[in-house]
């Protein structure tokens, strides 16, 4: 396989068969991937329940071989113990020690990755800051948070060795609008740090909102390959936008298109998102004193 | 080293069979890790075991684990307050060993329990997933589980080895006290008071480093121990074994390799039998009670002869055992006789005849004094074993030939090799066993490829030890042990300390004591160096250990010997090799012997751990639990059915269920011999679980040697280490999502 420094992930007819006990093909989970995700972009893994996304991830990380084809990530073959110093990953449930509490938890993970005492004592409490996990939270056994404190400290933990790859399965399962804004901003600001970000999730307006490229996958298979935007452009409707037109306006706007030929144009007020006016009204309350995070 | 083990393999293929399970474990070791796990042994990093541990320790503390170690330790008061103990010394020496017992069997579970089930949990949570996403290699991450679980019962075994040494320092104080007491009182008799001043003297738990004798020998009478006549006396309260070799050629003669069992047997004593020839010398020490019953006679009385009657010489019993110690042939299935010509004719009888004649070797009177070979005066008695008794020899690597004075009142004198044994052969119609075709069968050899030394033995008391007694007429027998090379024994105030145990018996009943009078031993040190003899008097009770000192002059180097007879009459002494006399060599104190004790517990759980957490990597939890203690125990089950399991068991349950179709009873024979041999053949390969023996010397009060940790160690080593290399190639193999 050609490794080139450029690209974070390569794969070349990745392919996975889940056999039964006698050896025979159960579930061709995977079939045939082959793609490149570049250093420094935020890439999309989208596809229904079963597509092969979860296993994609898998056998970037070694937890499963290839049946055939191969990986190789930030240019070391995939599953390479070496190569995990630099790779941050976020199962899709957060799979952690729950008689820890999140400091510990960190700490320990720190420990694997043979940081400092010193180091870690300065970076465990801004990274719980960067997660958004406060500091009477952090004391509390992983048993006893919510599933978005969960969410919280397995990103954290994640993100315990400043990595350059950084796996996300489903990172916004189980956030609340606030979170999952949070969440998408950090993916944003990850980026700008120029690390990959490898972004798994059904979820596609969370995708459409970080992601540079996307691939979805069905049934093992790709289906579709490219930038976000191109793939998103409807590409014979023109969209034109303006703030503050009056009546007047508008009726002499739709007129001069009517006179063009246009016979089908909509002229309406945009809506934002909920997602927008949720995180708005939450932080208005939010500046006035309340707090939605740590609560559990 | 490794030019001793080559040597050792070229010299004798048999010791690749003897050591194959450690080569195995080497291979398993230097392959899996140089070969499959080079560049994870490069990456080898103890702070990534160390955290790893650190979790699984975290883990086991926060459930509560070592909540067991109270609840152990409030079992084991209870257990330890209801207990009935022979004397002061012995209540402790059982609550140290339920303490021990308890730790061990916590320890041991627990580290069971943890290591078979937390692996597979990681794997059925996933917490897998965030731990092999790190840099952390499977042979980490094996290693970590290992040390962590170690770390737990360590934990363990020093909370009980605190509990046990500040529960028995209590008791000790306690029983101290209640000695004194009962010293002040004087309500203890004149033995009684002697061990309780000891007790008092030493303490309680004090462990000693003792010597055992290196060889025990019971004779009649007391030797002269630089010369190499020895005694046994008569009524069969002694024997002697010699011990020859059972080599197949010297019994047998030459047969091809291949050939069957049956083309052998037909040869050499299969053919001719075996001849065994015992000389010695006898003194007739009161009435000669062995003289043979004139028959009645009728009609007139025949005129008696003038003057006294000369004396039939006395009697001996001849009979062969085996290396087992069981007796292969009995001296009624022998022909006896005093002279070759009355044997010859015994022979040519039983040839004719088929039949025994009534001059077994049950019996065999010894001949008249004659001239010997080796130029002295001496009695000699023959028996002949029949070929088809002798056949019996056809598997035993050496077997023993024994003789006992049968006679009454005789003493009878042995010189240092009384018996031969020859495979004769038949000249005209003669058997021979001095002529030229006969051949002698050489005498079992020892390391140092001299013959081995005769061994005299007391009779055997049904409490299973060598007994003498203490008659109105002075002891009957001496039981001699012998220390050689032994290390100088520490002398304290210019003494050196002894100990004595045996049991009493009177008429077949034990002594017990404060019952009946005491019992006296006297013991004699005969010091090899000096030439000096130093007496002493010992009161014993039965199965109590009597300590009493001699004068350190009476040691003086490696090599000496004591002598222990009962002036007391009607008293049975049972004695035993290996631990009725030892000589306390220092002392120790019990806090170090607890510690080296819990060393030993704790290998035994790092080996635990081993296994449970290589059973963890490839089967479900329930599974891993089951097959940890089917290793663990797997040697001791197939020990335990030694004897069931050995060669014949085939042909033994052919017989039992009887098989009569002859294919159908072979194929049931040689599949269960095969199946008794892989059995065998897999024990080998399974731990020793006996090696780690932590408790049984404390528990006598014993120093723990050195060797014995050492021992532990080695198990540990050579099954743990393969083990952890082991786990590490199934979990590099292993997909850990499911």
């Amino acid at each position: 396989m050609m490794a080139s420094d450029d690209e974070a992930v390569q794969t070349e007819h990745l392919t996975k068969v889940y056999k039964d006990f006698w050896g025979r093909d159960k579930v061709r989970a995977l079939d045939d991937l082959t793609l490149s995700i570049h250093r420094g972009e935020v890439f999309g893994l989208l596809g229904p329940n079963g597509s092969g996304k979860s296993t994609t991830i898998k056998l970037l990380l070694g937890l499963i071989f290839p049946t055939a084809g191969g990986a190789r990530v930030l240019g070391h073959p995939a599953g390479s113990t070496a190569i995990n110093q630099r790779i941050g990953f976020l199962p899709e449930e957060s799979y952690l020690y729950r008689f820890l509490n999140g400091e510990e938890t960190l700490r320990f993970y720190g420990r694997l990755f043979k940081i400092p005492g010193k180091e870690l004592n300065r970076r465990i409490p801004a990274l719980l800051d960067t997660v958004g996990l406060d500091a009477k939270s952090r004391k509390r056994k992983l048993r006893e948070y919510s599933k978005g404190m969960a969410r919280r400290i397995g990103l954290a933990q994640a993100l315990i060795n400043n990595p350059d790859l950084i796996l996300l399965d489903e990172p916004t399962t189980g956030l609340d609008p606030i979170g999952t804004r949070e969440m998408k901003d950090l993916i944003l600001s990850l980026k700008a740090q120029g690390k990959t970000v490898l972004l798994c999730s059904h979820l596609l307006g969370d995708v459409q909102d970080v992601c540079d490229r996307i691939i979805i996958l069905f049934r093992g298979r790709m289906q579709t390959l490219g930038q976000v935007r191109d793939l998103l452009q409807v590409k014979d409707v023109t969209q034109i936008q303006a703030r503050g037109m009056t009546d007047q306006q508008l009726a002499e706007t739709r007129a001069f298109l009517s006179r063009l030929g246009v016979s089908d144009a909509v002229i309406t007020h945009p809506t934002t998102t909920l997602e927008e006016l949720f995180v708005r009204v939450v932080r208005q309350h939010t500046v006035a004193g309340q707090s939605s995070v740590g609560s559990g | 080293m490794a030019d001793h083990a080559i040597f050792n393999l070229l010299a004798d293929p048999s010791w690749l069979g003897d050591h194959w399970g450690w080569l195995v474990a080497a291979a398993i070791v230097v392959l899996g890790l140089l070969g499959a796990g080079l560049r994870d042994l490069g990456r080898f990093s103890p702070k990534r075991i160390w955290a790893l541990s650190g979790v699984c320790f975290d883990e086991s503390i926060r459930k509560r684990v070592l909540w067991i170690a109270p609840l152990a330790m409030l079992g084991v008061i209870v257990v330890t307050e209801l207990q009935k103990a022979l004397d002061e010394q012995d209540a402790l020496r059982q609550s140290l060993k339920f303490c021990l017992f308890a730790t061990g069997t916590v320890a041991v579970m627990v580290s069971i329990i943890l290591a078979a089930t937390n692996l597979p949990r990681d794997i059925e949570t996933r917490v897998i997933y965030t731990i092999v996403t790190k840099p952390t290699t499977r042979l980490e991450l094996i290693l970590g589980k290992i040390v962590g679980f170690a770390r737990v019962s360590l934990a363990l075994l020093l909370i009980m080895g605190l509990f046990t040494w500040g529960y028995l320092r209590v008791r000790e104080r306690r029983e101290r006290g209640q000695i004194a007491h009962r010293l002040r009182d004087g309500d203890v008799g004149e033995t009684e008071q002697a061990r309780l001043t000891h007790y008092l003297d030493t303490g309680l738990l004090t462990a000693r480093t003792l010597r055992s004798p290196d060889q025990f020998q019971v004779y009649g009478r007391m030797p002269d121990l630089a010369g190499q006549k020895r005694v046994i006396s008569d009524q069969g309260n002694q024997d002697v074994l010699a011990e020859f070799s059972g080599d197949r050629a010297a019994l047998f003669g030459e047969a091809p390799p291949e050939a069957p069992a049956d083309q052998w047997a037909h040869q050499g004593i299969g053919q001719f039998g075996l001849v065994i020839r015992v000389e010695l010398n006898t003194r007739r020490t009161g009435p000669a009670n062995d003289q043979p019953q004139e028959a009645p006679t009728f009609g007139p009385t025949p005129p008696k002869p003038k003057g006294p009657k000369p004396l039939l010489p006395p009697s001996l019993l001849i009979d062969v055992f085996g290396s087992t110690g069981y007796q292969l042939v009995g001296s009624q299935q022998m022909i006896g006789a005093a002279d070759l010509p009355t044997l010859r004719q015994e022979i040519a009888d039983f040839v004719k005849t088929s039949r025994m004649p009534s001059s077994t070797a049950m019996q065999v009177r010894l001949s008249r004094p004659q001239p010997l070979s080796d130029g002295g005066q001496g009695q000699v008695a023959y028996a002949w074993v029949p070929p088809s008794a002798a056949t019996r020899l056809f598997n035993e690597p050496f077997f023993y030939v024994r003789f006992t004075g049968a006679s009454d009142h005789v003493d009878y004198e042995v010189g240092p090799q009384p018996v031969r044994v020859f495979v004769p052969q038949i000249q005209q119609n003669r058997i021979e066993f001095e002529s030229p075709g006969a051949r002698e069968v050489p005498l079992a050899a020892g390391r140092d490829g001299q013959p081995l030394p005769l061994t005299f033995r007391g009779r055997m008391g049904l409490r299973g030890g060598q007994e003498i007694k203490g008659t109105d007429s002075g002891p009957s027998g001496i039981g001699v042990f012998s220390f050689r090379h032994s290390p100088t024994p520490a002398a304290v105030n210019g003494q050196i300390p002894m100990e004595v145990n045996v049991y009493v018996d009177r008429a077949g009943a034990e002594v017990l004591e404060g019952h009946e009078a005491a019992t006296t031993l006297d013991v004699a040190v005969y010091d090899r160096q000096s030439g000096s003899v130093t007496t002493q008097s010992v009161q014993v009770e039965s199965r109590q250990i009597a300590f009493f000192t001699v004068p350190a002059a009476a040691i003086t180097g490696p090599d000496y010997d004591v002598a222990i007879s009962c002036p007391t009459p009607g008293r049975d002494i049972g004695l035993f090799p290996a631990d009725s006399l030892q000589v306390v060599l220092g002392r120790q104190s019990f806090e170090f012997n607890l510690l080296k004790s819990l060393c030993i517990l704790w290998m035994m759980s790092i080996l635990v751990v081993s296994l449970a957490v290589f059973c963890s990597t490839f089967l479900s939890w329930p599974i891993a639990l089951v097959l940890t203690v089917v290793l663990l125990l797997g040697r001791w089950g197939v020990n335990q059915l030694a004897d069931v399991t050995g060669p014949g068991l085939g042909r033994q349950i052919v017989n039992e269920f009887r098989f009569n179709d002859a294919p159908v009873a072979e194929v049931v024979s040689t599949s269960v011999d095969a199946l008794s041999r892989s059995m065998n053949l897999f024990s080998r390969v399974l731990p020793d679980m006996s090696r780690f023996e932590a408790i049984g010397d404390i528990e006598q009060g014993v120093s723990i040697p050195g060797e014995k940790l050492a021992q532990s160690l080695g198990v540990l080593v050579g099954f743990g280490l393969p083990a952890a290399v082991a786990a590490y190639l199934v979990m590099k193999r292993k997909e850990v999502a499911p």
